[in-house]
């Protein structure tokens, strides 16, 4: 059967993985700066793309070796490499690696969008999902609503305007001293706290879908400043809530204009507690299959790559070599 | 000194499009101000006036963004930048900033003065907020002298 490699490198993760065409993952490898792993000797800058360069050939024969191949001579049919959005110096390590394999080995490559990936990591673990799907796509660097009623045909209803929701979680983690990332951490605090003790304003409430998280982490601030007598708990309690209900509020206009049978999480703040139990809970209420993927299938991984990946590929989108690294690739671009 | 006060985050945004006219191709603007002063709000003003098309929203994952200009005084590319997440002076470095400002753009870096030793002459804007929701801003920097006139007239607006 038909399988492909993907490769990501848009930010400060490099990652490997090898996934057959029925959408089973025969191995995922991330190498993250956040989780050291020692087999590669340490550190990974946060913000040297060219500390990719150090991680990329082992973390892909390690995918390879995992999956079962030969390294060398691996089997695969093809090559699905993160091409943007991201940071220019890392997608570019990952672009290149992916062209000179496509080259070496004579085989097809494609270069995904890296939110399209995101859009497509429900379906490594629920592939025979209901469509239409409306999926919540929320980490560090976007936030955004988006409508499919198939495989790579996607609508964006709604994003943010200013903030990204996992970015509002690190700054508000930052100054609240609670160091990054502030995701699990505040998620973590906000099980012991009351959100009733300290109401923070919901901003954005309009009709439309999209959303806005810079006024919040602003309240934050104002309402915590100079106040010794506030618990953290609580803080990161009613910080949590009002974030979860404003992107539960969005989700749920979009479900009432939109026609779905499937709602997803994805990006690595649908690793947040209070977000899955409110979209499970949505989901109930509206008779619609929820998808929760699994914490390793919300943040950045390679899987998700190989995948929109295989459905590029099956569609007829091999890249030429000569495709650039795009840092500001908006998902609508994607055709 | 050059100061502006602002009594809301829409005159934020209005005098971030009027700072625009200061501008010359090849600027840096380095903005500081606490969490939630009103620096991005300010860029979006800078954008508008400097004819920036698309939304422009915080670059603090990226920690660059490049947004194509439409204007008649020569900037062809706003650069917005944000160093919030980079700890050291020796991070910012890596993300070759000075390497991005090409002759026909201009540099918005948010958290600048983390990355003040970058640069060589530039303008810094300080937000700052009161507690009744009102921004002041405050222009200096070694390019305050090559801009009187105009920043003059910006803060007299």
């Amino acid at each position: 059967m038909e399988s492909v490699l993907g490769i990501e490198t848009s930010c400060d993760e490099t990652a490997a993985a090898v996934v057959r065409a029925d959408l089973v993952t025969l191995s995922s490898v991330v190498e993250s700066s956040i989780d050291q792993h020692r087999d590669f000797g340490g550190v990974v800058p946060e913000l040297a793309g060219r500390a990719h360069v150090a991680t990329i050939r082992p973390v892909v024969e390690r995918a390879l070796a995992d999956a079962g191949l030969d390294p060398q001579r691996p089997g695969i049919t093809g090559i699905a490499v993160t091409a943007g959005p991201g940071l220019v110096g890392s997608l570019l390590v990952g672009l290149s690696f992916a062209k000179a394999l496509a080259l070496a080995w004579d085989l097809p490559y494609v270069g995904v969008n890296h939110l399209e990936g995101h859009l497509f990591a429900p379906l490594l673990e629920s592939p025979g999902l209901e469509w239409p799907l409306m999926t919540l796509l929320v980490s560090g660097g976007h936030s955004m609503i988006v409508y499919q009623r198939g495989p790579g045909e996607h609508e964006v209803l709604g994003e943010t305007v200013d903030d990204a929701a996992g970015e509002a979680y690190d700054k508000v983690a930052r100054w609240l001293g609670l160091g990054y990332p502030g995701g699990p951490v505040i998620d973590r605090l906000a099980l012991e706290g009351s959100a009733a003790r300290l109401p923070l304003p919901r901003g954005m409430l309009g009709s439309g879908l999209d959303l806005s998280f810079s006024g919040l982490k602003t309240a934050v601030v104002r309402a915590t400043e100079g106040r010794d007598d506030l618990a953290l708990a609580d803080v990161a309690a009613s910080f949590q809530a009002t974030l979860a209900e404003q992107l539960l509020r969005k989700l749920r206009a979009a479900l009432s204009h939109h026609d779905a049978r499937s709602v997803a999480l994805a990006g690595g703040v649908a690793a947040n507690s209070a977000l899955r139990e409110g979209v499970a809970a949505l989901a109930a209420e509206l008779g619609v299959a929820a998808h929760l993927p699994a914490l390793a299938m919300c943040t950045d991984n390679a899987a998700m790559i190989a995948a929109a990946g295989l459905h590029r590929l099956a569609h007829g989108g091999a890249s030429p070599l000569t495709l650039s690294a795009r840092p500001n690739w908006d998902l609508r671009e994607v055709a | 000194m050059i100061a502006r006060h602002c009594a809301s985050a829409e005159e934020t945004q209005a005098a971030g499009e009027a700072f625009a006219a200061v501008l010359r191709p090849g600027d840096v603007v380095l903005l500081s101000g606490r969490l939630g002063a009103g620096k991005t709000t300010f860029v979006q003003g800078v954008a508008r006036g400097l004819g920036v098309k698309e939304r422009v929203t915080s670059p603090t994952f990226t920690l660059v963004r490049p947004h194509a200009c439409e204007n008649d005084h020569g900037v062809t590319t706003l650069y917005h930048a944000d160093v919030y997440r980079a700890g050291s002076l020796a991070e910012v470095f890596d993300l070759d900033l000075t390497e991005l400002i090409e002759e026909s753009a201009v540099a918005l870096v948010e958290w600048g003065e983390t990355a003040a030793p970058v640069f060589g002459d530039f303008l810094k804007v300080t937000i700052t907020d009161d507690d009744a929701g009102g921004r002041d801003l405050v222009v200096e920097g070694a390019l305050v002298r090559t801009r009187e006139h105009a920043l003059a007239r910006w803060a007299a607006a």
